[in-house]
């Protein structure tokens, strides 16, 4: 196939709009010719009118009398005719048939009208020489007659009435005439007239009748011309209409032929256009679904090549640009696929913003980082959207620079989540140009974890320091030369140099050690350690001689500081204050020994309490027994149980000391205690009590009777240190855990309680054994205050000390636990108006006859009914049984301690796996024993320490059953003792 | 606006000027015929059309409707106006051809002979259907003792004068019967007095109207004419008939010879065929109720023509009406030719058609081709 281009194309289309125009020119200068020609021909028509209007006007002329004259201008004037008849034959160019027809017609009728008018004119000369004939032929007939040898009057008559005839006839031209004429011969010629007369007749007759036949030749030639002339002209008529007809014809062919060159150029062009707009309709129809397919991807579209031009070419090309475009699209797909799985994976967020911050795109880790979780909810949004309130200041001035500079680097800002908490970000931003107008590209990495590592590491920082300055050891770090490079707070106040001041001093100087028994100098650690590379001890009684010159007992360890290449770059020391150890460890040893002679007062004081529980219960029941006896005999009796009762508080000291007696600990108002305590002890003396509690004491965890005995001891010694009178200071103090007044033993909260007096103050030399037990300085004194004083304090888990100094009195400090709440229970009310009383059967179980015989005697005093086992299986029998006979004990009092049986832990264990409401009341001689302390724990209702009185006894069960009647074992006790009668 | 939209807005505006054009277009007016005849019975079928709508709207269904007595009517074809019929009334024969040639007639009644001179001079004129024949006859003087055609002719060859008989014009079918019969007869004869020798004179009298007065003063011994002048000399007492022409000798030659046909100019024949057919139609019907009903007829005829009913019942029954192109038509126009061809009037292209045996294709129009056929 030839390759037509576009340029031929286009010169084609060019080309036919051209002939176009020329064939609207050429119809146009045809028509103008056609319409000449016609307008010629139609002037030659009506030329040929005139003449034929001449020729008739001639015609109309012609007669008898003209007919000779006008012979030759016939001829001319038909030749004038025939020379425009020939002319427009002539110019018969056209071959119009319709028009040569009409021509023919009219030459044919021309002709017909050239031989009638020549007939005619014969016709008329041969009238007219009849006419110049007939006077003579009437002349000779008149002669003949005259000259008739016989002339009748009759003939002379029809002779001339023949005459008149033939006259007549010849003016009037009538046949009538003619044939009189004729009879008249007739008769002449019946009469038998001469030849002469005779013939000259016939001769005018036939001369006549010819004459008339000429007449009607005449007439008829003349109706044929008149008619031909009409026909001529009415044939010229029509040929001028037709003319005329033509060259509207012709107009309006001219019109409709350049109507039709104009309409078909007009279609023609719409044609091209047409064609052309199709051409290129289709070419751009074409691009534009190769652009369709380009934009959808689809880069191997087929290509529409509908012409081999070069529009063709063209789509080729864009049809290979597709594909390489699709090539490189592919190869910065896989590129971008590769980038976009980066960013998509990579964990650092990715978003594309324009100038003003609007999110034009981002990948969902920039989506989290939001706090987004649809990213419709991030496009076309601003990022000041999701950056706290306080970072968007920062955010416009990092877009400004942005906008200014090119980038921003590592920008943190917070973003604010839609929902949840907010995230610390990273924002790393350049600006880069694109179609669409500068954007900006941002990184934004999260921070959070660096942050919270930061925070961690600034935490451990502080936390480092913290420890360093919290560690209750000194810690001093020194580089190889031996310098001072770091002290902790501990090793400030140790060695009485700030860091500061210390910083780049040799460690002798900061850290002076010596012997404390001998007071040489110690050898210096760092360079025993640089030495040894290796972590060294100091030897023991090394003493730290601090900047004021205090020295302190130290345990020391020097380890050496090495890099990550193992290599020794420094020396760091850790030493503590051991003096407190050192105390405490002598106060261990002393606790040890207060122990083992406690353990042996206990043991003592037990076989010693069971009977003097004997004693004093039978001297109570003797008392009672004997209410109405002389009072002699009760006061004795009364003495007698004075006695007991001091041997009884004897033994309860020795057996507080020895075990510590396990405190009965309640919610205890501290003050109260020391006021009422301190207030007994030095009311009547000349002592003074100076209180200072404050308004917010904790309430204290303690036995109150236990530390009002403490408080009674301590006071009474101050007072006794104080002979001459003087003040007894007691200051409370609320002492949170973590203080450094609490000794190391403790952990907590404490009350701290300090009783000072103004007296002589404790002998150093003495003033180890003050807690010793029988250690004292006074004559009177028992040697036992003290050494109580402190198991007590011991058993509630506190701490007791004296600081003294000579001559500036004593101070004991005591630490005491607080009570669990901080608000003190209602004020208990005691009522020893009278011991309760009560009834009911009531077991007891004790390997003592004589507890068995004191306590079923004292049941019975107080309206209870006995019954005593010795045994606890016994113990349980009887209680079935009991139970059994529909007779149940209202309370069974089980002794703890049955040599060779079952004791009181283990039958009151049955007894209430059998029957969980039983009323037990626990009861040793061992008030030590962690039962009697925690008896609900062991389901007992109460307890009772032997020995006990009667009151103590009936107090008891009361509180027991009136639990059972009342609020139920389960329940705690009232504390209010009711009173009963007796 | 796009450009497909705007072609088809032009098209639109096209198609709407088109139907405003055409619905402003009225209804085409009537076409016009426009016919013509010479005042005698030969042309009697036009009479009886225009004379009897009634009859033939109910035979036939076409039918003149008058709208001016014997000169315009409505052609119309089964209720359904065709034409409007203009009628031209000529004295003589050729005038009526002649017309019909220079396009002042459609339509024409004519002798044949005067036709076929004109379509041999090559005029657009052709002959439609045969109307009829004979209807012509030879009148003498009454004084002349003839009683016959040989009579005449032993008188004429008898007489020292020649006998003169007069015809109505130049070329007619009677003179041209009448010339072939003196020659078939042997008896000399010539239209000039003075050649000598001759028996007959045949004097031009040029019209009709001339050929009793001359008859009657004895300007003439008779004269040849077609009818019903023949019918009204004899009834006039002005000559008597001393023979239809139909005998004339060559003996039967004459018999049934065509005289007058319809015929149409050709352009407007073709241009308006239908009116045309249809015309020709209901003047076919017409001369076919001539034959069937003469009696009416002539009392019809003589009503249009304003002669006496006996004379054209005279006249009627000496003409055989026929539209039909049987073997007496071809015979008789053959014989038509042949004669004008030896009188030399004919030169032209009828007489080369005729000798090359094509004469039916420059004579007759196509309209009537198959009203041919059968005969042919």
């Amino acid at each position: 196939m030839n390759r037509i281009t576009l340029s031929q194309k286009i010169l084609l289309v060019f080309l036919l709009l051209t002939l176009a125009t020329l064939g609207l020119g050429a119809t146009t200068l045809t028509s103008v010719a056609r319409l000449r020609q016609l307008n010629e021909r139609t002037s030659h028509i009506k030329g040929l009118q005139v003449a034929l209007n001449r020729l008739e006007s001639l015609q109309a002329e012609l007669s008898p009398a003209t007919v000779e004259k006008l012979q030759s201008e016939i001829d001319s004037r038909f030749a004038a005719v025939h020379s425009i008849s020939a002319t427009i034959e002539a110019e018969d160019l056209d071959h119009d048939a319709v028009f040569h027809e009409q021509l023919s017609k009219i030459m044919r009728l021309t002709e017909n009208y050239r031989k009638t008018l020549h007939e005619l004119a014969a016709s008329f000369e041969a009238d007219r020489l009849f006419a110049e004939e007939l006077p003579d032929r009437q002349y000779d007939l008149y002669t003949s007659l005259i000259f008739l040898p016989t002339r009748e009057r009759e003939l002379d008559a029809m002779v001339l009435d023949f005459l008149a005839l033939q006259d007549q006839a010849f003016h009037l031209r009538s046949p009538v005439r003619l044939g009189a004429m004729r009879r008249v011969l007739d008769k002449v010629k019946d009469a038998g007239v001469h030849q002469d007369l005779l013939v000259p007749m016939r001769e005018l007759l036939a001369r006549s009748e010819a004459n008339f036949i000429t007449h009607l030749a005449i007439l008829d030639q003349r109706n044929f011309l008149k008619d031909t002339a009409e026909n001529c002209f009415q044939f010229t008529e029509k040929a001028i209409s037709n003319f005329t007809a033509q060259t509207g014809a012709a107009q309006q062919r001219m019109v409709l032929l350049a109507g039709f060159f104009v309409s078909a150029s007009v279609v023609l062009t719409v044609l091209l256009w047409w064609v052309s707009n199709r051409y290129m309709g289709r070419f751009l129809d074409g691009q534009h679904r190769a652009i369709e397919a380009i934009e959808a991807g689809r880069f191997d579209y087929q290509p529409e090549v509908g012409s081999n031009d070069e529009l063709g070419d063209l789509a080729r090309f864009t049809a290979r640009m597709a594909r390489q475009l699709g090539h490189s699209i592919q190869q910065v797909t896989g590129s971008e696929e590769k980038y976009r799985a980066l960013v998509e994976t990579t964990d650092t967020g990715f978003v594309i913003l324009d100038c003003q911050g609007t999110v034009r795109d981002a990948n969902d880790i920039y989506l989290r980082l939001t706090g987004r979780t649809d990213i419709e909810e991030v496009i076309g949004r601003n990022v000041r959207e999701w950056t706290v309130a306080g970072d968007r200041e920062a955010t416009d001035h990092a877009l400004a620079l942005c906008t200014d500079r090119g980038g921003v680097r590592n920008l943190v800002v917070e973003y604010g989540a839609a929902r949840g908490q907010g995230t610390p970000v990273e924002v790393n931003a350049t600006l880069v140009g694109s179609e669409e107008g500068p954007l900006i590209m941002a990184l934004c990495r999260d921070i959070s974890d660096r942050r919270r590592a930061e925070e961690a590491l600034a935490a451990e920082k502080e936390r480092l320091a913290v420890t360093l300055r919290s560690i209750g050891d000194g810690v001093i770090t020194t580089d190889t030369a031996g310098r001072v490079v770091l002290l902790n707070k501990v090793a400030e106040e140790l060695t009485g140099w700030r860091q500061e001041e210390a910083s780049g001093r040799p460690l002798p100087e900061v850290f002076r050690i010596v012997n404390e028994k001998t007071g040489a100098s110690c050898e210096n650690p760092v360079e025993k350690v640089l030495a040894s590379g290796q972590i060294v001890g100091l030897a023991n009684h090394t003493a730290l001689i601090a900047r004021d010159g205090r020295q302190r007992s130290i345990a020391d360890s020097g380890a050496p500081i090495r890099d990550q290449q193992s290599r020794i770059i420094g020396v760091v020391l850790v030493f503590r204050d051991v003096t407190g150890q050192h105390q405490m460890e002598q106060e261990l040893q002393k606790g040890k020994r207060l122990e083992s002679v406690g353990l042996l007062a206990g043991g003592i004081a037990h076989d010693f309490n069971n009977i003097l529980t004997a004693v004093l219960g039978n001297i109570s029941i003797a008392g009672l027994t004997l209410e109405s006896d002389p009072p002699r005999t009760k006061k004795i009796l009364q003495e007698a149980e004075k006695a007991a009762l001091r041997a009884r508080d004897l033994t309860q000291q020795l057996l507080t000391f020895s075990k510590g007696g396990a405190p009965l600990r309640r919610c205890t108002d501290l003050a109260a205690i020391i006021r009422d305590s301190a207030g007994f002890v030095l009311s009547g003396s000349n002592c003074s009590l100076q209180l200072d509690c404050p308004a917010d004491l904790w309430p204290a965890d303690v036995d109150p009777g236990q530390i009002s005995q403490v408080i009674h001891n301590l006071v009474l010694n101050a007072r006794h240190a104080m002979p001459e009178g003087g003040s007894v200071a007691i200051t409370c103090r609320n002492v949170a855990a973590g203080d450094p007044r609490l000794p190391p033993s403790l952990n907590g909260d404490h009350l701290l309680l300090e009783i000072s007096d103004s007296g002589s103050g404790i002998p150093e030399e003495i003033i180890e054994h003050i807690f010793d037990p029988y250690f004292t300085t006074k004559k009177q004194g028992s040697g036992l205050g003290l050494a109580v004083s402190h198991s007590i304090v011991r058993k509630h888990g506190g701490h007791i000390g004296v600081t003294s100094s000579p001559g500036r009195g004593a101070t004991f400090t005591i630490f005491l636990p607080v009570a669990s709440t901080r608000t003190l229970p209602q004020q208990q009310r005691t009522d020893t108006a009278g011991i309760p009383t009560g009834s009911g059967r009531v077991l007891i179980l004790d390997d003592e006859e004589m507890i068995r015989r004191l306590a079923s005697g004292m049941l019975q005093q107080l309206g209870y009914e006995p019954v005593c086992t010795a045994d606890g299986q016994e113990t349980l029998t009887l209680f079935r049984r009991a139970r059994q006979a529909g007779r149940p004990f209202a309370a069974v009092i089980l002794d703890l301690t049955i040599p060779g049986g079952m004791g009181g832990r283990e039958t009151a264990r049955q007894i209430l796996a059998e029957h969980p409401e039983a009323r037990l009341i626990v009861s040793s001689g061992y008030s030590n024993d962690p039962i009697l302390a925690d008896f609900r724990a062991h389901g007992f209702c109460e307890a009772v320490a032997k020995p006990y009185r009667t009151r103590d006894l009936a107090e008891a069960l009361h509180r027991a059953l009136l639990d059972a009647e009342g609020e139920g074992r389960d329940k705690q006790p009232k504390e209010q003792i009711r009173g009963g009668g007796g | 606006m796009p450009v497909s939209r705007l072609c088809h807005l032009l098209v639109l505006l096209f198609v709407l000027l088109a139907a405003l054009t055409a619905c402003d277009r009225a209804a085409p007016p009537l076409p016009v015929i426009r016919i013509g005849h010479a005042p005698h019975d030969h042309h009697a079928a036009l009479y009886l059309a225009a004379s009897l709508p009634g009859y033939f709207r109910d035979n036939g269904g076409v039918y003149l409707k008058e709208i001016v007595p014997k000169a315009e009517y409505e052609l119309i074809d089964h209720s359904v106006s065709v034409a409007r019929l203009l009628i031209s009334s000529e004295k003589g024969g050729i005038k009526l051809v002649r017309k019909l040639d220079e396009e002042q007639l459609d339509l024409s009644y004519g002798g044949l002979p005067a036709m076929l001179s004109l379509i041999d001079q090559g005029s657009r004129l052709r002959i439609l259907v045969p109307t009829m024949g004979e209807g012509a006859g030879f009148v003498v003087a009454n004084h002349l003792p003839v009683a016959d055609w040989d009579s005449f002719l032993a008188l004429a060859r008898s007489r020292p004068e020649p006998l003169k008989i007069g015809y109505k014009i130049g070329t007619s079918v009677q003179n041209i019967i009448l010339e072939a019969a003196l020659r078939e007869s042997g008896v000399p004869y010539s239209r000039d007095e003075t050649t000598a020798g001759a028996r007959v004179v045949l004097v031009n009298l040029h019209g009709t109207e001339n050929l009793l007065p001359a008859l009657e003063n004895n300007l003439i011994d008779g004269f040849v004419v077609n009818q019903p002048l023949v019918a009204m000399a004899v009834s006039k007492g002005a000559g008597k008939l001393l023979a239809n022409l139909r005998d004339l000798p060559p003996a039967g030659r004459w018999a049934g010879i065509p005289c007058c046909a319809l015929a149409g100019n050709e352009t407007f024949v073709g241009r308006h065929s239908h009116e045309v057919e249809t015309l020709t139609t209901l003047l076919m019907r017409a001369n076919e109720y001539i034959s069937a009903h003469p009696d009416e007829s002539a009392a019809l005829v003589a009503a249009w023509l304003g002669v006496p009913v006996a004379v054209e019942k005279l006249s009627i029954p000496t003409i055989r009406y026929s539209n039909v192109f049987d073997d007496q038509w071809h015979r008789g126009l053959d014989q038509w030719v042949e004669t004008m061809v030896e009188n030399g009037e004919l030169n032209g292209q009828v007489r080369q058609a005729w000798q090359a045996g094509s004469l039916d294709d420059v004579i007759y129009s196509r309209l009537t081709e198959k009203l041919r056929r059968p005969a042919q």
